[in-house]
């Protein structure tokens, strides 16, 4: 079978490469280059031109209430087009690869264009095939066969249990076979197949009076092991049902990776840009020298280390950008001082004199140099103090601190002299990840959570005085 | 011979209504520049009778074996105007096999696609029930046949050329900028059309057509003589998302806005540290609509109630709605919420939702006590046991959309509204009667999984004796819903009453829509105010 766009189908050619995805659900090379050069070709007036595709095929199923409820099986395939001419830009956008739609894609970038300002000086020309990229492992054929999630039995696999004691699963799990294409006009293919899979499970009491979480995604859905994802949701559920309120305040905090992945992620997301901080903006401003960042300097602790490789093979993530600009192996903070922020190839050629861009994945691995414990370690040392299993709706308040608020969710237990002693009613927050990051006591070895969009490393941290501002009584 | 009939019907309103052809093929060269070459490959694979699409899709999908299906297509555009131009299209067919539900969508419009959709959904329908069968009853049935029905604008916004949009917004930061020193500005628009063709196994068909506009113009201000005040800035009313098209822009009056605008600016430097403590509040009718969304809103969709949003969304406040409709949500009489889906420029509002139901105007909650919830048809027959006891039809209230026809169908939020106080009390009055309080002007919200717990920072003023005084920094206020409704003491009247846009994500793959949510300002006794910066 091949894919079930007939504009897609690859063209019979010697040299056309096999396709990672024996279906065609997903582009192979052969089928995003032909999808390319049939843009291409209707490009008129000169300039450069760069082609993005995206694709995806993807099946879920979704159940509640210890029974499948929905699911899901989809593809599609987006092309994003930017036309350059002497800096004037015009950018568009379409989702259909039938003739028509492609002419109307370049008639409105191009439209587009026209209307554009020239500044030849602003846009450097696209970026011509200099930079390898690295060649992570994230296609497992497998994952891509997983045809129908539903005869995975992924559901039952914590609807049995529930159902057993009484309880209400709920989860979601998904497996796709993706790929990832950028041309230019200047000569630049890329190409790159990946499979992602995921499996989240929330399971609670049927009137409310407990919930347990767990969740993880991998590349490789023989990774996501749901079973013992449903054991940690009904276990935490159990142990979380009738919470008593405890006062507010600064408490010694045990957060385990997915929490720590929740504050953390925002730093990761939105405070890494280097022109930001270099134009007093964010956390890695330097106050005291308006106009430089704080590289070079300490700024979490030392024994921490924030980093991200997209050959990380637990932490892979496909090697280039939209733009076809390679992702490097770049430890953004090495054991607590800031070494790298990221900035586009623009930035690179007029501040660094480089002709290359230091792009962010986003995707991360918080790591410990030095010898790490366990959670039960960590509860251990404790003598007052509070395990936290994730948050919910972390919104930042201020970008300069990264001041963040939220509340936490599905299982959070007091600890007192060295043991838990019973589940508390959820908190709203008010923290900052460079707060956390600061006040660290102990650091657990790292493991990869839940966050589909870009993967996360990362170990559980016992911090001290989290900030833990209000009760909220939301289960 | 029916069928025979909405096909041409549906042939003329593609011609007519719909984005013509010919349109694409104006666009395709530039002036003075040469046509390329293009070889017509899959040009015969463009299906202009999208109708007959979705009608094969839930044929095949009968055949196969469903007791219920429904297809859709959608073909949405979205501008940016001078930054970005996009095109969507989709196609979606759901299926119902032994009470479960299947669902393949894809790209591609062609009849061979329909059919594989409409299989694949029936397949999948089938394999959820691992050979049992559930009891999903559907409501009453769609009774239309052959709809259209396109949203009232006064122009496409897709048929204003992008270069007039730029003249707005070029003219607004020239206007801006020569009417006072020291003035910057900012503006910007987006546009989306969404043409949705669908039909069901019931016999159903219909096209509509929706709009979305919004536009963001905003001075910001700053002197060097007062360097000390620090900067202000002011954003033009009325230019929220909206369902409206271009007039909602080009019939705004934004250059005569410009000197108000800027008074705004002015005002909104003089500032002081909030002063943390518990205050008599006067909420806007923006504040209000986003409270009531958050949480009396989001509580009330019948899925979270009942724990199928558990893993997404979140749960409700107001769970086993069994037990708890009938039963004051709220301890104040004053408060009255209604939903609909036809309220003019409404961004949930359509003639059909995705089941081919009309929409009823609708309450939720009654002078405090909970009546209803959000529903579609497989959920109003969770609640027919209420609805038998109190003498309504059991009926859906029409809230199945999707954010498009790659996404599921399932309930969503449709408009609402927190109706007007008895008495004709404006804003101001309500203002006049505080002597040390503080007036909301527009809130952020964080909010926890039940729609229960808020954090909210947002525009806020002080008021000193019935009178609007400087703003005030980092405040937020804190609350639990119940509570912080059963404090409402009085609300505005009908002429305060005013739309905002609110949108909400939910299900799995995760999917966002947009609705209205109408209000009228309020008094609120004793709301904490605090500085969230300044921690515990």
């Amino acid at each position: 079978m091949m894919s079930h766009d007939p504009c897609l189908r690859e063209p019979r050619s010697l040299f056309a490469t096999p396709s990672a995805d024996p279906d065609g659900r997903s582009l192979s090379r052969a089928a995003s280059q032909s999808l390319a050069e049939r843009i291409f070709a209707l490009m008129t007036g000169g300039g450069t031109s760069t082609v993005g595709i995206e694709s995806r095929w993807r099946n879920n199923v979704r159940w509640a209430r210890n029974d499948i409820a929905t699911g899901g099986d989809t593809e599609q395939t987006t092309i994003e087009l930017t036309r350059v001419i002497r800096g004037a830009s015009g950018n568009a956008s379409t989702n259909a690869t039938a003739d028509d739609a492609l002419r109307a894609c370049v008639g409105r970038a191009e439209s587009l264009l026209m209307l554009g300002d020239e500044s030849p000086d602003d846009y450097p020309d696209p970026l011509p095939t200099v930079h390898p990229h690295t060649e992570p492992t994230l296609w497992f054929g497998d994952t891509a066969a997983m045809r129908d999630m539903t005869l995975s039995a992924v559901a039952d696999a914590s609807i049995t249990p529930a159902h057993t004691v009484q309880l209400w699963a709920a989860g979601y799990a998904d497996a796709a076979a993706n790929s990832r294409a950028v041309f230019n006009t200047q000569g630049l293919t890329r190409y790159y197949a990946y499979t992602t899979a995921q499996c989240s499970i929330t399971v609670r009491d049927p009137h409310g009076h407990g919930s347990g979480w767990a969740g993880v995604d991998w590349n490789d859905w023989s990774r996501v092991q749901p079973e013992r994802l449903a054991q940690i949701a009904l276990e935490k559920c159990i142990r979380s049902r009738n919470p008593v309120a405890i006062e507010p305040g600064r408490y010694t905090a045990i957060l385990e990776p997915q929490a720590v992945c929740d504050l953390v992620a925002p730093l990761v997301e939105r405070a890494l840009r280097r022109g930001d901080a270099e134009s007093e903006s964010g956390p890695f401003a330097d106050p005291r020298r308006g106009g430089y960042s704080r590289i070079g300097q300490r700024v979490i602790d030392p024994r921490l280390t924030l980093s991200a490789d997209p050959m990380d093979p637990e932490c892979g993530i496909v090697p280039f950008n939209v733009n076809g600009e390679p992702y490097q192996a770049v430890k953004w903070i090495d054991q607590g001082v800031l070494r790298e922020l990221w900035y586009d190839r623009e930035y690179g050629l007029r501040q660094l004199g480089k002709d290359f861009a230091l792009p962010n994945s986003e995707a991360f691995r918080l790591s410990s140099a030095t010898r790490t414990n366990t959670i039960d370690e960590m509860i251990a040392n404790t003598t007052r103090g509070i395990l936290v299993t994730r948050f919910n709706n972390v919104d930042l308040l201020d970008f300069n601190s990264m001041l963040a608020t939220g509340n936490t969710r599905d299982g959070i237990w007091l600890i007192e002299h060295g043991k838990i002693v019973k589940p508390v009613k959820n908190f709203r927050f008010t923290e900052s990840p460079m707060f956390i990051l600061n006040n660290v006591e102990m650091v657990g070895a790292p493991q990869r959570v839940f966050r589909p969009l870009a993967p996360a490393v990362v170990p559980a941290l016992m911090v001290r005085d989290f900030s833990f501002t209000g009760v909220v009584d939301a289960v | 011979m029916q069928r025979r009939h909405f096909l041409r019907r549906a042939s003329l309103a593609a011609a007519a209504g719909f984005v013509p052809h010919r349109l694409f093929g104006e666009a395709k060269t530039l002036p003075g520049r040469a046509t390329p070459a293009i070889v017509g490959r899959c040009d015969e694979l463009y299906a202009p009778d999208l109708h007959a699409l979705v009608l094969r899709a839930v044929d095949a999908a009968r055949s196969a074996g469903a007791s219920y299906a429904d297809a859709h297509i959608t073909w949405t555009r979205t501008q940016s105007p001078g930054w970005t131009e996009g095109e969507r299209r989709a196609i979606g067919v759901r299926a119902l096999v032994n009470g479960y539900w299947g669902f393949f969508a894809s790209t591609v419009w062609s009849p061979d696609e329909a059919a594989r959709l409409a299989r694949g959904a029936v397949a999948q329908a089938t394999a959820h029930g691992r050979g049992r069968t559930r009891a999903a009853e559907l409501g009453p049935r769609a009774t239309i046949a052959n709809g259209e029905w396109i949203m009232p604008v006064k122009y496409d916004p897709f048929d204003i050329p992008v270069a007039e949009k730029l003249d707005v917004m070029n003219a607004f930061t020239d206007y801006a900028s020569s009417y006072q020193v020291g003035i910057g500005t900012q503006a910007d628009m987006a546009f989306l059309r969404e043409q949705r063709i669908s039909a069901t196994s019931d016999d159903a068909s219909w096209s509509q057509t929706t709009y979305q506009t919004q536009a963001g113009f905003s001075v910001t201000y700053r002197d060097e003589y007062h360097a000390h005040l620090g900067a202000g800035a002011a954003g033009a009313d009325g230019l929220g998302l909206s369902g409206r098209g271009w007039e909602m822009i080009s019939e705004s009056g934004l250059i005569d806005m410009i000197p108000q605008l800027i008074a705004d600016a002015e005002a909104s430097r003089y500032r002081t540290v909030v002063d943390v403590g518990r205050y008599d509040m006067i909420f806007s009718a923006d504040a209000m609509a986003t409270i009531l969304d958050r949480t009396l809103g989001a509580a009330t969709e019948l899925d979270r109630a009942l724990g199928y949003e558990a893993n997404a969304g979140g749960t409700s406040f107001l769970d086993e709605p069994l037990q708890r409709l009938g039963t004051p949500a709220i301890e104040n009489p004053l408060i009255t919420v209604t939903a609909n889906r036809s309220v003019p420029h409404g961004l949930a509002t359509v003639k059909w939702d995705n089941e081919g139901i009309m929409p009823d105007d609708f309450t939720i909650i009654q002078n405090g006590v909970l009546v209803d919830y959000q529903t579609t048809r497989e959920q109003a027959a969770w609640l027919a046991p209420y609805y038998q006891r109190i003498g309504k039809p059991v009926r859906s209230h029409g809230c199945a959309g999707a954010e498009s026809a790659m996404m599921i169908p399932m309930q969503h939020a449709p408009n609402l509204a927190l109706e007007p106080g008895a008495l004709e009390t404006s804003f101001e009055e309500l203002v006049a009667s505080i002597d040390n309080g503080i007036a909301v002007l527009s809130l952020d919200m964080s909010m926890d999984q039940q729609g229960l717990n808020g954090l909210a920072m947002g525009t806020m003023r002080e008021i000193k004796k019935g009178k609007l005084g400087r703003y005030v920094d980092n405040g937020a206020i804190v609350f639990r819903a119940p509570e912080f409704w059963k404090s409402v003491q009085a609300l505005g009247g009908k002429h305060t009453f005013q739309w905002s846009a609110a949108s909400r994500s939910k299900g799995e793959p995760s999917q966002r829509t947009s609705h209205s949510v109408g209000a009228v300002p309020a008094r609120i006794k004793q709301v904490s105010l605090i500085d969230p910066q300044r921690k515990a």
